[in-house]
């Protein structure tokens, strides 16, 4: 019972970053019905923003010499909000240069997500050599900081991030439910062109959603930095298990996306841990068995059929 | 609909006969209808098809609104084409090459122009996906990698001749690319691309549980019969004269195939489903042997990179070639170089086999940092390939829906 609950408590890390991951993917699905493939590669990004922060003026570092007038190291929890804003302000960039030009032609789109992919890759492996870094956790990492909870430990740092994650999520959720800006957001994703003609601007809606997904990818990214090293292919198999899991609610619920984060990092926990013939990589592959299967039987998510229907038509 | 069974003249014939369609069952007793096909994307078909583009409403500019807009080299009777005297002159020339090249080419050189042959059918995949049914890959390379697979454990454990051994890769391309489709044919395009993108990312991992780390070897060799007269230490030339063999057949089918109905039915799923569909056509199931049969295009070219490269490991395919196989498609197929027609395999092939060859020659350009470093690299040049390909092609789309409007 003690090592099925410290399971437990370890998936909680990993299905925050995934939860958080999926909610932004299905964010920038709902508002424009673009699928964002370089979700993950823009995570990345702000984890090596994190870095160059956390560095101060570090000559080995790239960039860190624009900090010259801050050169004392920043905090950890400062430098992440700084990764925070400035992935919020490149989100923005993006969809203003890249996405917006495109006009919701979806192959194209697609194109620009994946060429996005690639630039965001290169940039990062030919500024900061591809070497792995580290950035340390914003919250307690000490042996001592922890709970004991039926003999499993819970570490105070996977309690931060998992609480962060949901308050951030939460937060969100808040903003789109209370406020005008979240019901143009809602207004938007429902219906675009109506929305235009009341009046909502939708360019800088869809601006405003992309900037926001950046940037809970980018909290998701500063954050799990602190369990895994900053490197360019650190977000590639949170790619997946966050597409996986922003499909269990057909792209365009953020809850179901957000408790298919939790559940699938519960799964991947769960086979690695009592399954011998499966190492954590290999439940990369359960994954995606389990994304056919999901997607064979319940074609729409979990959610409602609407799309499916809109499956031929498109 | 007509019952009868003269062929039609032209300017009489159905809609049905002129989309080569299988005919809707009409109710009894229903008088007969011509039903009017949509104009929207119309244009679209044009401007990608084979032929010079020459809107139908141009065409008949007195007449009826037009019932679709055809090609005019599909509207014909495939027996009675002749290819042109250019097409001749080119297919002889191609013909010469492939005869006189291996014998002056360097082995590494021909090794190299080998397995672009054999990329060019996975472009063919990918042109027939992208660009005739409208559909997204990001995992042409993970598939590819599945026919090597195949091929090498259907020579290597069930004594497959190593000749026909490309047809497992077929084989097993298809029966991939039907199970990622069949649930992601039943929604919207972005899940074809999700769920290939997760195919290409967790493939080198399977290939590594299945095989093991280390590459696994053909227990086959490929020996030139005497009568060619190639000497027992060029067997390069051989193999390269089997693949390409093997790719002419494949693109002389595969050409039959999109020449005829089915071939247009492709097309009228992409710009028109619901007209499609109330000809008859069952557009998921369309869709879906499309997907296997781009599918299988890069399985065969697995098993036929299997002839000149003889081993397979997990190194082979990652994620990143299925973005580069994409990358290609995206920019060779929208561009003036290729336009969309499958002549666009070539040069897409050729890029991506031969500028990694380029590139090695010159380690100060691959290995530099920074910025310099960045916008020299590799894929850095495949970024703004894709970038600038999707930025063109969504100004066209937009211009064919202003002229369609």
């Amino acid at each position: 019972m003690t090592l099925f609950l410290q399971r437990v408590f370890d998936s909680f890390a990993n299905g925050s970053a995934y939860a958080a991951l999926a909610v932004a993917i299905s964010m920038v699905f709902r508002s424009t019905g673009v699928l964002n493939l370089a979700q993950g590669q823009m995570a990345m990004l702000s984890a090596y923003i994190a870095v160059v922060f956390a560095a101060g003026a570090d000559p080995g570092v790239a960039f860190s010499g624009w900090l010259t007038p801050f050169a004392t190291p920043w905090p950890i929890w400062a430098a992440v909000a700084g990764a925070v804003v400035v992935s919020a302000a490149v989100g923005a960039l993006l969809e203003y240069t890249v996405i917006r030009p495109m006009r919701g032609d979806p192959v194209p789109t697609i194109g620009a997500t994946l060429g996005l992919y690639l630039l965001i890759g290169t940039f990062v492996v030919k500024h900061f050599s591809g070497r792995q870094r580290f950035l340390g956790s914003p919250f307690p990492q000490e042996h001592t900081d922890r709970f004991i909870i039926g003999g499993a430990r819970l570490w105070f740092d996977t309690i931060g991030l998992t609480l962060t994650m949901l308050a951030a999520i939460g937060l969100l959720a808040l903003i789109q439910r209370t406020t005008k800006v979240g019901l143009a957001f809602r207004a938007i994703t429902s219906n675009r062109d109506s929305s235009a003609l009341v009046g909502i601007r939708v360019e800088w809606v869809v601006m405003g959603g992309w900037a926001v997904a950046a940037a809970l990818g980018g909290l998701a990214g500063g954050l799990i930095a602190g369990e895994l090293n900053v490197r360019p292919d650190m977000m590639e198999r949170l790619l997946i298990f966050g597409l996986a899991a922003a499909t269990l609610g057909g792209l365009r619920s953020p809850a179901l996306a957000l408790a298919g984060g939790y559940l699938f990092a519960f799964a991947e926990t769960m086979m690695a841990g009592y399954v011998g013939f499966i190492d954590s990589q290999v439940t990369l592959v359960w994954a995606l068995g389990v994304l056919i299967v999901v997607l064979s039987v319940r074609p729409s998510g979990l959610l409602s059929r609407k799309a499916a229907r809109q499956g031929l038509r498109t | 609909m007509t019952d009868s069974h003269e062929p039609p003249t032209p300017g009489s014939e159905s809609p049905v006969f002129r989309l080569g369609l299988r005919e809707a069952p009409v109710p009894h007793g229903s008088p007969a209808v011509s039903v009017p096909i949509p104009r929207a994307g119309a244009a679209r078909e044009v401007a990608e098809s084979d032929t010079p583009a020459t809107p139908a409403r141009d065409q008949a500019p007195d007449g009826p609104a037009p019932l679709a807009v055809i090609p005019s080299d599909s509207t014909q009777p495939a027996a009675a084409r002749w290819p042109s005297r250019l097409t001749v002159a080119a297919l002889v020339a191609i013909a010469a090459l492939v005869v006189v090249v291996p014998l002056r080419a360097s082995s590494t050189f021909l090794t190299d122009v080998t397995q672009l042959a054999a990329f060019c059918l996975v472009f063919a995949g990918l042109w027939l996906l992208t660009h005739r049914m409208g559909l997204l890959s990001v995992g042409h390379g993970a598939l590819t990698g599945v026919g090597a697979y195949a091929a090498l454990h259907a020579v290597n454990d069930f004594g497959l001749p190593p000749m026909l051994m490309p047809l497992a890769g077929f084989a097993a391309g298809c029966a991939v690319g039907a199970l990622l489709g069949i649930p992601a044919l039943r929604l919207p395009k972005a899940y074809l691309a999700l769920l290939t993108l997760s195919a290409a990312v967790a493939f080198p991992i399977v290939l590594r549980q299945l095989d093991g780390p280390l590459p696994v070897t053909l227990d086959s060799e490929f020996i030139a019969p005497t009568w060619t007269g190639i000497a027992p230490n060029d067997e390069h030339i051989w193999e390269f004269w089997i693949v390409v063999a093997w790719v002419a057949v494949a693109f002389w089918l595969l050409h039959g195939l999109l020449t005829g109905p089915i071939g247009r039915a492709l097309v009228a799923t992409r710009d028109e489903p619901t007209a499609a569909a109330t000809f008859g056509v069952s557009v998921y199931r369309l869709r879906l042997a499309g997907v296997s049969l781009s599918s299988g295009l890069a399985g065969l070219a697995g098993g036929l990179m299997l002839i000149p490269v003889n081993f397979n490991d997990q190194f082979q395919y990652p994620e990143e070639l299925s973005i580069k196989l994409f990358a290609l498609t995206i920019a060779f197929g929208s561009t003036a170089i290729g336009g969309s027609r499958l002549i666009m395999t070539v040069p897409a092939a050729t890029v991506l086999v031969l500028l990694p060859v380029w590139l090695v020659d010159r380690p100060g350009w691959v290995n530099q940092g920074g910025w310099i470093g960045f916008l020299k690299s590799e894929f850095f040049l495949y970024a703004a390939l894709l970038l600038v390909a999707a930025y063109a092609r969504s100004r066209r789309a937009r211009a064919v829906r202003l002229y369609d409007a």
